[in-house]
This record gives structure tokens, sequence and C-alpha cells, in this order.
């Protein structure tokens, strides 16, 4: 095995696992303050559609990630209003989402290209050169020329590990996922700060669909997700819940698959080899997954005041039975 | 609550009544545009109402249209026929796999359509179902064999393809590794692989071939990776039979500068650097000798198998800015010659393939 | 809240939602009024509509009821598509190599499929069990195993000869489930279906194995210390539930192709999350959200043959379907704001008048 050999695989481990990535930070962080948000992958078709349609009509690749990350935001608004403030059913909701997300990008579709196929080509962000690290011999093809969403989702990890570690932000979106009623004590407004972390996990997960559009291929197919949505949703319970963890997770996977896919000459059944990254997954988790802990009060509600049927006119009152629901 | 009820009641009752106001108003417009007749979509709408010589229905396979290759070209195909006979067009793009029995029902239950094409292997066993409950529907089934007295199967020998495309690589090739990625391990897909096995040790025995399958008709993203992969390997050419997934292949030669091969369908304009050549199965050839055989009432149920003999099969290097010298066609059309008269034959598995 | 009052909501909820799909209607230069005539006169229309309405709701039915089972037992079992798969495999190779006369060898068949998707479904509880979280990761896994996993059975060991896709010969006629009719996929697998939820309902309200079942999908800590083995009952809830969805592949494939063909599943396993949840996690709830999962997809195949609309504004109904039904509490929402604003208009104490009166 060359040292070439090793550098592909690893730049093609790392192109992988970056839309899974993305998504899973998405997870992480909307559970992390207490929303399940299984709804990933309705998202992320919806964002590479738009991005893609988007970068066809303007030209423009970075207008189109652009309008990926904004679709991703409004979709992820959807829990906030219905979870967050009306008290439905996060998962529910979430499987919503992984309905309307193919239904309405497919049903544009028609009309934008007259197919429920395949898209045209569309303009797609070009690999990034970094000036001086490129020419180093080894390290230069691992570190450069890569999409921009790489060096955008490792950027992520690391601002998203210092923000829910070393901010007061961060810690307050932790303590809303241990304990919503303990912040609510404090005087702080719990519906505000999970909807805060859910709107940012929208633009995630509308980030990770617009890297599979404009990433890599340029172009925008039906069923182009191919479930990452869940498999990002199961890597950041694999990635306890924290962003390096999960980055981590993602990388598994990225290097699962492009393991596969350079193990055709061994004569194994392909299909074997297609089962590969899922058997590691599963083998791993055997062995580290039963530490595995959610934060505490993850998927549960904490229903807003104004969802709570026949409320008292005493507004402190409200609070408290929107408190004992949070309880059970 | 009673009011709480009336006064939802009256929301509803306002919100119909405007949505009855808009849709009276966009009617005139969204009919037109919301029909699904090709004809009428591409001619004006005027002459589509006015009489038409006959019915066609597509049922596409599941990958969908816009795929470039296996669905395009047979859509495209058909489309060109209808216009030219002034034939009425209809088709419909299945979700899924489930779907295809019951949209083949529905056409044939319909009664009027002179032909009902169905499209990709997987529809076998669906036409397989319809086709004896609706004895005088005919049928044409695309790449797939089933017996049955009113369905017409046409199917490729898709082997001497890809050996005409093996020839042509092996004299393309610098390195002597040629990547093929095919959609699945299944009999059609490792037809091609032996082809182009066969065609490509006919030029020179020490050329490997890297045989993949990606494990699905429409992931573009994986099919790149793996061009990628077999870049590393070695390949300087890469060959598919992964439909819609194809595409990646493209995208991925474009950007390592690699030598790609299309298939079914014309995509050299879309890579003209890298893409010197396509593979192309002539499906409006096929088509056309259906609706024909349909309308003017020769038509019958059987097997029809096409390939070199046939001239249903084509290299096509148009739109692409690669020179292919001279030689190279002399030695491709030498064995598209020889695979016709029956001095080579192709070898169907990839077994048979390696043997020799 | 009530069920009646929550049936309500999910009324209204289901009308607003047609309300705003009928908009996107409009916008994509549809027309909502006929494309929802075209869904009930391709649902309801005539006898065979709704035959083949009840056949898409067949799978449906049953994987949804798998899912309650796992759901009501606090498991999130996802894995649903690879039981299928591998339900249906282990029916079709019995209805294959078993020669039995009808029905023998389709009671053989079904058990073969329940015992596949069940042992499909232990795998992974066996491996990861202990831990719910990882226990819904791994039934994730299992799905592309199960799937690639019977891809390779039937290509090395169960291929028919000259087959051009990976697919089985037909089963023996002692093993097929039986259409009603030859012109609709509608099969006894519909009885099957119907008959499961009465044994599942019985199960889970009527015995004390049910009983401690959904006691741990309520609170699994303090069954811990009432004494209930947790792993044991995590187990045995993923038996139930795999078994169910490994049935609703056996019944797919022996009621409808009559053997084993790649892609059968068109996503039943996912979908009966779906439905699951949409019947608010209820066996007799599945029936008819089933039903109703089966009357769009119905629909969408007579609007493919009709062109009036795309056929994805099913599926983007489906969706807010999904996410209205899921938050009856938005109709709270709507009368509290409502009420909060007349507070707002009116003098004070003429709200505690009306607050009272918005009660009765």
């Amino acid at each position: 095995m060359s040292v070439s050999t090793i550098t592909d695989f690893l730049c093609s481990m790392i192109r992988t696992a970056t839309p899974i990535a993305l998504g899973t930070l998405a997870c992480t962080f909307s559970e992390r303050a207490g929303v399940i948000n299984i709804g990933i992958e309705g998202i992320m078709i919806i964002s590479a559609f738009t991005g893609a349609a988007t970068s066809f009509i303007t030209k423009n690749p970075w207008l189109g990630a652009l309008a990926g990350m904004t679709v991703g935001v409004l979709m992820s608004a959807l829990i906030v209003i219905l979870s967050i403030y009306c008290n439905g059913d996060q998962v529910v909701v979430g499987i919503g989402l992984n309905l309307l997300g193919p239904g309405f990008s497919y049903l544009v579709m028609t009309k934008l290209w007259r197919n429920r196929g395949t898209s045209p080509w569309v303009p797609g962000l070009k690999g990034i050169e970094i000036p001086v690290i490129k020419d180093i011999p080894i390290l230069g093809p691992i570190l450069s020329g890569h999409n921009p969403f790489i060096y955008i989702c490792i950027g992520i990890v690391v601002a998203m590990h210092y923000v829910l570690y070393h901010t007061s932000y961060g810690l307050r979106i932790r303590s809303v996922g241990e304990n919503p009623n303990a912040v609510a004590t404090v005087g702080l407004n719990v519906y505000k700060l999970r909807s805060s972390a859910v709107l940012i996990g929208g633009a995630l997960a509308g980030l990770a669909g617009v890297s599979l559009s404009l990433g890599s291929v340029n172009v925008f197919t039906n069923g182009m997700t191919a479930n990452k949505g869940f498999l990002a949703y199961a890597a950041n319970r694999f990635g306890q819940w924290s962003p390096a963890g999960s980055y981590l997770a993602s990388i598994l996977f990225g290097s699962m698959e492009a393991l596969r896919i350079r193990m055709q000459s061994s004569g194994i059944p392909p299909q074997f080899l297609q089962m590969l990254p899922y058997i590691t997954t599963l083998l791993a988790l055997t062995i580290t997954g039963k530490k595995l802990r959610a934060p505490a009060a993850d998927g549960v509600p904490y229903p807003h005041p104004i969802s709570v049927a026949k409320p008292k006119k005493i507004k402190e009152k409200k609070n408290k039975k929107a408190d004992k629901n949070a309880i059970d | 609550m009673k009011k709480m009820k009336k006064l939802l009641a009256i929301c509803m009752i306002m919100t119909l009544a405007f949505q009855l106001f808009a849709c009276s108003s966009q009617k005139s417009a969204g009919s037109a545009s919301a029909s699904k007749t090709a004809s009428s979509t591409a001619s004006s709408t005027a002459s589509s109402s006015s009489a038409k010589a006959g019915k066609i229905a597509v049922v596409f396979a599941t990958g969908g249209l816009g795929d470039k290759t296996y669905n395009d070209s047979l859509y495209y195909g058909v489309k060109a026929i209808c216009e030219k006979q002034n034939l009425q067009f209809d088709y419909s793009e299945p979700m899924d796999a489930a779907e295809y029995e019951p949209l083949l029902r529905g056409y044939a239950e319909k009664g009027d359509y002179d032909l009902i094409i169905s499209l990709g292997y997987s529809q076998g066993s669906s036409v397989d179902k319809v086709a004896p409950n609706f004895p005088n529907q005919k049928f044409m089934l695309i790449d797939a064999e089933i017996n049955q007295p009113n369905v017409a199967c046409y199917s490729w020998r898709e082997n001497e393809l890809s050996y005409l495309i093996g020839v042509m690589c092996a004299k393309m090739t610098k390195s002597k590794v040629i990547g093929f990625i095919a959609a699945f391990d299944i009999f059609n897909c490792n037809m091609n692989a032996a082809g182009l096995t066969a065609g490509a040790h006919s030029v020179d025995p020490s050329i490997k071939v890297i045989v993949d399958y990606i494990g699905s008709w429409t992931d573009i993203a994986g099919c790149k990776e793996m061009a990628l992969s077999m870049h590393e390997q070695g390949a300087d050419i890469v060959y598919h039979a992964a439909s819609t997934g194809g595409l990646g292949i493209l995208e991925a030669g474009k950007e390592k500068g690699f030598y790609t091969v299309g298939y079914d369908g014309n995509v050299n304009a879309d890579a003209p650097e890298t893409n010197f050549a396509s593979a192309i199965r002539l499906f409006p050839v096929a088509a056309e000798d259906a609706i024909t055989k349909a309308l003017d009432g020769t038509f019958k149920g059987g097997k029809v198998s096409l390939g070199a003999k046939e001239k249903a099969i084509k290299v096509d290097t148009e739109g692409s800015t690669v020179k292919v010298s001279q030689e190279i066609w002399d030695a491709v059309n030498k064995a598209e010659e020889d695979i016709s008269n029956g001095t080579i034959k192709v070898p169907q598995t990839l077994a048979e393939a390696n043997k020799k | 809240m009530s069920i009646k009052l929550k049936f309500k909501y999910s009324l209204y909820s289901l009308v607003l939602a047609l309300v705003i799909g009928g908009f996107v209607i409009s916008a994509t230069g549809g027309n909502p009024l006929d494309t929802y005539m075209t869904v009930l006169v391709g649902s309801f229309g005539s006898v065979k509509a709704v035959m083949s309405v009840l056949a898409y709701a067949t799978p449906l039915i049953l994987t949804g009821l798998g899912c309650v089972v796992a759901f009501q037992g606090g498991v999130f079992n996802i894995g649903g598509e690879g039981q299928l798969c591998v339900g249906g495999l282990a029916a079709v190779i019995a209805g294959l190599y078993v020669q039995l006369p009808w029905p023998y060898g389709l009671i053989i068949s079904l058990i073969a499929g329940f015992v596949a998707g069940a042992i499909w479904a232990l795998i992974p509880t066996l491996m990861v069990g202990k831990n719910l979280a990882s226990l819904f990761v791994g039934t994730v896994m299992m799905n592309s195993i199960g799937v690639s996993f019977s891809e390779y059975l039937v290509k090395y060991y169960f291929l028919k000869p000259q087959a051009s896709t990976t697919e089985t010969a037909n089963v023996n006629a002692g093993a097929i489930l039986p259409r009603f009719n030859p012109n609709t996929q509608l099969n006894y697998g519909i009885i099957l279906a119907v008959i499961l939820v009465f044994v599942v309902a019985w199960l889970l309200y009527k015995t004390p194995a049910g009983f401690s079942i959904r006691a741990i999908g309520v609170n699994p800590d303090a069954s811990m210390q009432a004494g209930i083995n947790v792993f044991n009952r995590t187990a045995l809830t993923m038996i139930i539930s795999g078994g169910i969805c490994g049935l609703a592949g056996a019944v797919q494939c022996l009621g409808i192709y009559n053997r084993w063909i790649m892609g059968f599943s068109p996503g039943y396993g996912w979908d009966g999350i779906t439905v699951a949840t949409l019947a608010g996690i209820n066996p007799f709830g599945v029936l008819l959200t089933g039903s109703f999962f089966g009357m769009l997809r119905s629909a969408s195949i007579s609007m493919n043959l009709s062109d009036k609309v795309p056929i994805d504004m099913i599926t983007a109904l489906q969706g807010l379907v999904v996410i209205f039904v899921a938050s009856p509490t938005l109709w709270t929402t709507f009368r509290n704001l409502f009420g909060n604003l007349q507070a707002k208009i009116k003098p004070a104490g003429v709200t505690a008048v009306r607050g009272k009166g918005g009660k009765g």
C-alpha cells in the first residue's frame, strides 16, 4: 500500500462523511437543547433541491447554498411552531417534514425541469486550493483542494464545541436539554432557547443538503439523500451527543464507505461489501453502546402555556401546570 | 365550544370559497401547463385535441426522467415518433416498483391505447401479471423477457455493444486498466461487464478490467467516488451501466481528467473533453418498430433480440472533442462486422469472459 | 385531552391540511377541487377502487402495527424495512421448499416470515438492547444489512434460472396467498392484518405481558424498580414487533409477487413508523391511518394516469396531514390566542366571563 493510496482513501473518506457529518451536527445541536429532529432527511432533500434550483437560475452556487440553508431554517421553523409552541409530538412533526420535504421538492421540480428524476447540470462550488499548504508533499493533497463544505464542516465542529462548552449560551442550551424546569426557575426562556437551537440545527441540515447537490456532483436527483438523514440521526447518538463525537461517528461511516468502494478486487460478494459500514457500526456499538446517555430531557416536551387547554386567568398557574406536564 | 365550531365553520367556508375563486382564475393557465401529455406541451394545444392517429402510453423505469440515459433516450425517441406520426403520447414516472402493476393495469383498462410500452427489467413480472387479463391490449416490454402472446419483448445483446466499447477502450488506454461500474450484480449489468472484458482482451489480453457494483441506479455521488477510486487504482477509462448514477462518472472524469464512456444516451456534450464516446442502444429503432406494427396490425408477441446484426447499437462520439483516430474506428467497425456475421461470439457472463 | 376531543381536533387538522394543500395545488397550476375529486373517485369510485385502497393499506397496517408494539414498549424500532425484507425472503424460501397443500404450506410460510422478522429484530436487541439509545441505532443499521443480506442469499442460492433481475422462482401453489380478484392486488393478507390488529390489542391491553411492555414504555426506571426484567421485556417487544414486520414482507411476497423480488418494498418499513405515530400508537388507529395512507397511495396511481396533478402533491399532502394531525394542541393554542386577543379588546372584567363561556 503506497502513500498515495492512503491519501486517496482519507480524502474519499472525508468527502463521503461531510454531508452526513453536517446532518449529524444538526441533530446534535437541537437534541442538546432537548428537541428531537427526525426530519433531517426531509430538510436535506428540500435544501439540496433548493440549492440546485437557485444555482441553476442565478448561476451562482453560493446563492444556492444560502437559499438551501434558508429553506432548512424555514422547515425547522415548523418544528418550532408546532412542537415547541403548540406542543405537538416532536417525532411526528419530524416525520411529517420527511414527507413534506421530498413532496414539495419534486412538485416544484416537475414544474421547473418537467421531470421528477434528475435535474440538468447546475453550477457547483469548486474545490478550494489553500495557497501554501497545497505544496506540502503528503499533507497537501489531504488538506487542500476539497470542496468548501469540508472546511465549513470542520469549522462548524470547532465552533459548536466552543459554543456548547465554553459560552454561557451553550451552557443554557445544554441545561435546557437536561432540565428545562431548572432553567425556567432561573428565569430564562426555555422556548426561545430551544427554538434557537432547532433553527440553527435547521440551517446545518440545510447545509448538509446543499453539500449533496452542490458540493460534489452538481446535480439534483430524486432520492439523493438515500436515508443519509437517518444515518445522521444514528451517528449523533453514536457520537454521544457531542460535536466532536458526532463528527468522528460520521467519519466512521465515511471510512467504511470509502473502504467498500476500494475492496472490489478482494473477491468478496458486493452485497457483503455494501453491508460493511453497517456491520462495523453495529459491532462498534456493542462495545461502546452501553455508555450512551441521552440528554435527560431529550424529546421531552416543555409545553408552552399558550398550548395548554383551558388556561386559568392567572398567569403563574399556567406556568405551574406547564412545569407539571414537563415533569411527567 | 359551540361558538368555536361556528367560527371554524365560517373560516373554512371562507377559505374554500377563496380557493374556488383562486382556481377558477387559474384554470385557463393551469390546465394547459399541468397537462402531462407530452405532445400537447411540445406542440401547441390546439393541434393535440384534434384527431390523433393513435395513442401510445409509456411506463418508465423508477429512476425517472432527466437521467440523460435510459429513460430519457426512450422518452425522446417515442416523442419524436409520436410527433412524426401524429400520435398521442402519455406517460407516467412510477415512484417505485410497486406502482408498475397498477399503472400498466390503469392504461390497459382505458382500452384505447394502441401500445403500452413498459421500460425496464424490473417491470417484467408486472407485465406478466397484467397482460393475460387484457388479451387484446398490445404491450411492448423493453429489457425483460416473458412469454405472453400479446407482449413483444425487446432486449438488447448488450454484451455486443460493450464489446465494441471494450475494443475502443483497449486502444485508448495507456495504463492498461479499465474501470466498469455496474448498478447491481444482475444479469444485464454483468452482460455488459463480460462484453467489455472480452472486447478489451481481444485487443490486449494483459488489460485489467475492474468491475464493481454501486448498489443503486441513482447514486450519482457514490458513482463519482467509485470512479475516482478506480482512477486511483490506475484506470484511465471508466465505463458504466448504472443509469442516472453514470452522471457521477462524467463529473469525476472532468475533475481528475481521465476518460469516461457514457451509456444509453449521448452525454458527450456534458463532458466534451473527457467523455470520448457514448454507448447507445437505439431505443427509437425498437420503439418505432413496435409502434408501426401495433398501428398497422402486424404486431405479434414474442421475443426480439437486438444487437449489432440488427443495427440497433451505436458507438457515438459526436459532441466530444477527444480525437478518436481512424485506426480505432477501423477496429471497432471490424469488430461490429464480425459480431454481426457471427465470427465473434461475445460471452454473456463474466465467468466466460475471464476464462478466455 | 379526551379521545373524542382529540378525534375532533384531528378532523380539524385534516381539513386545515387539505385547505393548505389546496393552496399549494393552486400555486402549482392545478385545480384543488378537481384533485380531491380524483382522490375520492380513485379511492371510493368503484368496488375495484376500494379494493385497491385496501391492497395498499395491507402492508402499511402490518408494519404500522409492528411499530405500535415497539413504540408502546418504549423501543424506537425503525428497523421495519430490514425485518420486512428478511421476513419476505424467509416466507418465500419456505414456500419454495415446503411441499404442502394449501393452506398448510401458506401457514408454514407465514410462520417462517414471522420468525425471520423476529430474529432480525432480536439480533440488535441481543447485541445492544441493554441501552435503548443504542438499540435505536442498531435497528437502523439492521435495515441496510437486511436488504443487502437477502439480496446476497437470493443472488447466490435462490436465484431463478435465467432471471434478469435478482428474484426467486415462484413459490409452490400451496403457499400462495390468494387474491380476491385477479384484477386487483388485494389478497387475503388484509384479513390477516385485521385479525392481527385485534390480537395485538388483546395482547397489549389484556395480558400481563402486554401490561409490562406498556409499563416499560411509560417509565422504564419505575418498571425496573417494580421488579420487571426490562431487557427481557424489550426483547419480547422486539420479537413481536419484528415478527409482525416480517409478516408484512411475507404477505407482500406471497400475495402480490408470489416470489421475492429485489426492491419489492418501496419503504413500507419506514411508512409504518408514520402510520403508527399518526395513529397515536393505538392498534385500532392503525387500521384508520393505514387505510388513509393506502387511499392516498392509490390516488397517486390514478393521478399518474389521469395527468391532472403531479403525483408528488400526494407526498406533500401526506406531510401536511401528518404534521397537523400530530399537533392537536394546535387548536387549543388557536383558542387561547383568540381568547387573549379578545381579552385585549374587551375590558378586563368581561374576559373572565368569556373564558368560562369558552369552556362550555
